[in-house]
């Protein structure tokens, strides 16, 4: 993303996935896609890291866009989010997952900002830059939840 | 009966390894390994592609300290087309470097070290890290973490993101920092000033109290010490000179090209790991074992150059008894005080005209067929070594790690730590604190084995006692 400082108080979208490995990259590509505004900051990663609770905490309502290996879903959810550590062996010294994050946020910022997840159903992680075909048909449907959830922004 | 302990893997470290203790047929600690068990080859594969290539590709080694081999690489390049790099991008580079140092060292003893220190050596496995340090210590993590995303944030700043960042290039660095970004950084200064303050004052009163025994056989032993020195002696992380000084203060080289690093420094190799063995070769192998890193920076220096650190570089030669600070459970404080030597730089780099002004890249083609760059990473000196053909295409690659030229001295603080905690008669099960221990003595040096083997993974632990005819006797594993 831009090297820009960052808008602060608003929205921030985080797309999460590895652009390298096939459909794992679709919250890169539908938060790369986003139109710049001063009331969203938008932030790409491969990974959750501890330090992003700070950005969290400058902002009033937070969307992460990932890819969702779900066997059993066929469309893509808008779904809320609460915060929940769940503690795992590397003790967070380097990744969690968003409502870990969002727990950690609480825990050292304070009150963390309403969150939502956007999860595009997806099949193939092999390497390469190329989305499958099954997650291609679901942009249309992704595009339009990442608009309603923008769509509520004041 | 002949034994060795086996740690497999070491956890809290970046990469992947294993430790095993040697005990000869009286049941007597006789030698320490740690073993660097991962490979990936990246001296082999880089053949064939163009130099200005391998800034990019070298930073793909790690995703923490990218920046190091980024400059590495683009130090070598600018060698390789012989050009001067703009004042403005020479100090851009600077204050890259600097905010990957002050990122990395928040990284080591924040997330990585400090739950030893504050929830005890004794204390559940599962509760000590990061976390643990949450719910124990929640102003000093969140300082911790605030820290580390401020130096995080400048290398965003700066090179578009925070990691593998395609900023700096042969010849200079591709866009100025922005006025805007310039602002926000000096913004975020004073609290970064603040975190560091608050984890200096509370590690040194551990230092004064509990944590006593370990500065004493956390490797405490003399070594030699190398890093690069600025022309007037001063703390330098980019530019300068090698220095090699002697446990006693001797400086026994200075004012050393890297172009010349083949001639100070052999490289052996043990059939046990994949890390090689780096020594200097007028002492011989073992005996030229040398440290580096953040405490071989502070040793080699004669000063920093900046008030607070000054004040905190000779706090750290008073504990540590003299000019040379032997213990490697001191680096611990010192990044502590690079840290501080990094943010004061960082202010007086954005107080200055030049930063903003004039050029930022130097153009030329190829005019040298062989080049060897360095810099300070976080872990220490890096040096890298290029021969390129007439179409500028690498033909052999060295790549000099911090984290592999303090392997012997690694081995050595294991046997050391090994040697005061193993308890005697050595039991059948290998005790939890003696395992935290070994791990904690390693991760001193804050090893990133991504880097020193160009390996991939994460590093958990596991400790093995062998006998002396290669027996597994016992095991323990996290």
């Amino acid at each position: 993303m831009s090297a820009a400082v960052q808008p602060r108080g608003l929205d921030l979208v985080i797309g999460i996935g590895n652009p390298l490995r096939g459909d794992d990259g679709v919250g890169w590509l539908l938060v790369q896609e986003l139109s710049r505004r001063p009331s969203l900051a938008a932030r790409c990663v491969q990974q959750l890291t501890p330090e992003l609770v700070v950005e969290l905490a400058e902002h009033r309502r937070v969307l992460f866009v990932d890819a969702w290996q779900a066997p059993a879903a066929t469309r893509p959810v808008l779904r809320p989010l609460l915060p929940h550590l769940e503690e795992t062996a590397d003790g967070l010294s380097h990744r969690t997952d968003p409502a870990g994050l969002l727990a950690l946020c609480a825990l050292l910022q304070g009150p963390p900002p309403a969150a939502m997840e956007l999860l595009v159903p997806a099949r193939g992680f092999g390497h390469g830059r190329g989305l499958s075909p099954g997650l291609r048909r679901q942009l249309p449907a992704a595009r339009q939840l990442l608009r309603s959830w923008m769509a509520c922004t004041s | 009966m002949p034994r060795t302990v086996l740690i497999d893997p070491v956890t809290r470290i970046e990469g992947h390894a294993r430790i095993s203790l040697h005990l000869d047929d009286d049941g007597r600690l006789v030698d320490a390994r740690f073993h660097v068990v991962e490979y990936r080859g990246f001296e082999k594969f880089c053949e064939g592609h163009p130099f200005t290539e391998m800034a990019g590709i070298t930073a793909r080694i790690c995703g923490i300290c990218p920046v190091s081999h980024l400059l590495a690489a683009a130090r070598t390049g600018d060698k390789l087309l012989a050009v001067e790099v703009p004042p403005a991008a020479r100090r851009l580079r600077r204050l890259l470097n600097l905010a990957q140092i002050t990122q990395s060292h928040a990284l080591s003893f924040f997330h990585l070290s400090s739950p030893d220190f504050l929830l005890g050596w004794e204390s559940d496995p599962a509760r000590r890290s990061l976390f643990g340090l949450i719910e124990a210590e929640p102003e000093l993590a969140r300082a911790g973490i605030r820290l580390r995303q401020f130096g995080q944030q400048i290398l965003e700043l700066l090179g578009g993101r925070r990691i593998h960042s395609a900023w700096v290039v042969p010849g200079g660095v591709r866009s100025p920092l922005a006025a805007e970004a310039r602002a926000w950084i000096l913004e975020r200064l004073p609290e970064a000033r603040q975190a560091v303050a608050a984890a200096l004052e509370r590690f040194k009163r551990l230092l004064d109290g509990p944590l006593r025994r370990e500065q004493r056989c956390f490797g405490e032993f003399p070594s030699l010490f190398l890093g690069l020195v600025g022309s007037d002696g001063r703390w330098e992380c980019c530019e300068g000179s090698l220095r090699l000084r002697a446990a006693d203060g001797t400086v026994l080289a200075d004012g050393l090209q890297e172009d010349d690093y083949r001639s100070l420094l052999g490289e052996a190799v043990e059939p046990w790991s994949y890390l090689k063995f780096p020594y200097v070769r007028a002492l011989g192998y073992p005996d030229g074992m040398y440290r580096v890193g953040p405490l071989a920076r502070l040793n080699v220096c004669d000063r920093v150059g900046t008030p607070w650190a000054d004040a905190e570089l000779a706090e750290l030669r008073q504990r540590g008894g003299g000019p040379v600070v032997l213990s490697s459970f001191a680096y611990h404080l010192a990044r502590l005080v690079e840290i501080v030597a990094c943010l004061e730089a960082i202010e007086d780099l954005l107080q200055d005209p030049a930063l903003l002004q004039g050029r930022l890249r130097a153009r030329a083609s190829l005019n040298r067929l062989e080049a060897v760059g360095v810099s300070e990473a976080p872990r220490g000196t890096l040096f890298h070594h290029y021969r390129v053909d007439e179409q500028g295409l690498i033909t052999a690659v060295n790549l000099v790690i911090a984290t592999g030229q303090n392997n012997l001295a690694m081995n050595r603080t294991v046997l050391q730590i090994a040697r005061e905690f193993l308890p005697d008669p050595v039991p059948a099960e290998i005790p939890e604190p003696l395992l935290n221990r070994v791990e904690a003595g390693i991760r001193c040096f804050d090893p990133c084995l991504s880097c020193s083997t160009h390996a991939a993974g994460q590093m958990p632990l596991r400790l093995e006692l062998v006998a002396s005819d290669g027996r597994l006797l016992a095991e323990r594993q996290r």
